[in-house]
């Protein structure tokens, strides 16, 4: 599976939520969609999945574009944050459903997970809790066997035992079914361990697009004396700076390039500091 | 095929309770006038419609489809077409259910009238005004049109206020409106009942047809690009 984002553009009425973003993803693989709030994660993830048209530039699914295009899109399943289910139905129609539209829906599977989950098939969607209908997008979304699988926040109320049961058929499941797993989520710490590569959305642009292994050759916090920082991160994109008590903390794009200096400390950055430092700098930027 | 199949399920299942609570409310006001003209016949005369209540839900049925389905069809892999496909495919089948359910009520209603000897409750229907002795075909010919406009309508109710907004609707409502204001100040009311009147039931119904056909063209254009999310 690959995707090429070519200069995709999307714009609202006032304003602007992708800004020329082109990049690649290839599968099978699992994917960290990241970003903070506002940054175009969902927007894009609604442009994967067909749900709304770019406004500039297109988006090809193994070469093939993927807006009003059945045969491609019905290898894509799209686990949205909210909205994934007709209220009126049950849980039992609404998997039955599913099995006319995802052309590998494993039925065996689902009814499996329905027990992980431990959902009453007969319960209507709009009675569910919000974890129960996150845990119902779960298993839509590993049922499909979609070749592109996106989870947008797709455990939205569930506790830490059922999070961690998500994540242990992540893994299963790649291992077992190999596909393109794309996952945007908040809990990036809990996450940040499954993804294969990352990816960073900020205000609408492509930020980062990094490896796990890249990642943490590339990102680097560079600690000490304010002058021997300058001097070690002189020449380097920094992504934010922090003084307290006479030590100099700054996060760079060390670029795969060595960073050397009298008196400095150099730590990885995890990947839920760096959104954090990201908006920071959003905020002291004023945007 | 199997999309066909899955997005009638889903349109039956997303629509069955509301049909399911229409529908009973429906007999039980035939049922209960039966009641009535047991005890209040020698008064008072009772009339009945079923379609115009039929039509009226169908309507409205319709001008909530794309809010209540569209995204989730679109969460589903399918395209714009093929949702308007499946969904022109969905009216059609349900203008022949409903025709059919209104031209048998009709039957069993005179039928209980007959058995039951009461001559005084009137069954109204838009057939009437062009044929008293209409057979039950015609009945269900003329309904299965009319209940296929009202869809039609409705869906296009909501296919602008989908894309213009609450603003856009309303001012779309209100040209609507406009309509039979200018045909009162015009007078083009009365060669337009001439017209009606003196018109073969089928050449009406062949033009409803076409309208609706015309009318369900026009919302395809529209949805062309349409996103998930309303205005």
């Amino acid at each position: 599976m690959k995707i090429n984002v070519n200069n995709v553009t999307k714009s609202y009425k006032h304003k602007s939520a992708l800004r020329n973003v082109t990049f690649t993803m290839e599968g099978p693989k699992i994917i960290g969609f990241l970003g903070h709030n506002g940054a175009g994660k969902t927007t894009f993830l609604n442009l994967l999945s067909g749900l709304t048209a770019t406004t500039k530039g297109e988006i090809l699914v193994n070469g093939e574009s993927i807006f009003n295009a059945p045969s491609t899109l019905r290898d894509i399943c799209f686990i949205a944050e909210s909205g994934n289910f007709q209220g009126e139905m049950t849980i039992a129609q609404t998997l039955k459903a599913n099995r006319f539209f995802y052309p590998k829906w494993d039925e065996e599977f689902a009814q499996e997970l329905l027990q992980v989950f431990a959902l009453n098939p007969k319960d209507k969607v709009r009675s569910l809790s919000k974890g129960m209908v996150s845990a119902l997008g779960i298993i839509t979304g590993f049922a499909s066997r979609a070749s592109i699988t996106i989870f947008d926040e797709p455990y939205i109320g569930l506790d830490v035992a059922a999070r961690n049961t998500f994540y242990d058929l992540l893994i299963e499941q790649q291992t077992e079914d190999p596909r393109l797993f794309i996952l945007s989520t908040h809990l990036i710490d809990e996450a940040s361990k499954l993804f294969e590569e990352i990816f960073i959305l900020h205000e609408g642009e492509l930020l980062l697009k990094k490896t796990a292994d890249e990642w943490r050759e590339h990102i680097v916090a560079v600690k000490g004396n304010a002058n021997d920082v300058a001097l070690a991160i002189s020449g380097l994109d920094v992504i934010y700076e922090h003084m307290f008590m006479q030590e100099m903390t700054a996060v760079v794009y060390a670029n795969g390039e060595p960073i050397e200096g009298q008196n400095i400390t150099l730590t990885s950055i995890s990947l839920q500091d760096m959104l954090v430092y990201l908006s920071k700098q959003k905020v002291r930027s004023g945007k | 095929m199997n999309t066909i199949k899955g997005s009638f399920y889903i349109l039956f299942q997303s629509y069955k309770k509301q049909n399911i609570i229409f529908w009973s409310i429906l007999f039980s006001i035939v049922l209960l006038s039966f009641f009535l003209d047991t005890f209040f016949g020698q008064y008072i005369s009772f009339a009945i419609t079923i379609s115009i209540p039929v039509y009226i839900f169908y309507s409205l049925m319709a001008a909530k489809l794309l809010n209540r389905t569209l995204p989730y069809f679109l969460k589903l892999g399918v395209s714009r077409q093929q949702y308007l496909l499946n969904v022109g495919l969905f009216f059609i089948s349900a203008s022949l259910v409903g025709a059919l359910i209104i031209a048998s009520a009709h039957k069993i209603i005179v039928y209980i009238s007959n058995l039951l000897n009461v001559k005084d409750i009137i069954i109204i229907h838009p057939i009437l005004f062009f044929n008293n002795a209409h057979s039950f075909l015609q009945t269900v010919a003329m309904d299965t049109v009319l209940l296929l406009f009202c869809l039609s309508s409705g869906l296009l109710l909501n296919v602008v206020f989908y894309r213009l907004g609450i603003l856009g609707g309303y001012s779309f409502i209100g040209l609507l409106v406009l309509i039979p204001i200018i045909m009162v100040i015009f007078q083009w009311y009365s060669p337009l009942f001439n017209l009606f009147a003196n018109s073969s039931i089928f050449a009406i119904l062949g033009c409803i047809l076409v309208f609706s056909v015309l009318l369900y063209l026009v919302i395809t254009a529209f949805l062309r690009k349409i996103s998930v999310s309303p205005v």
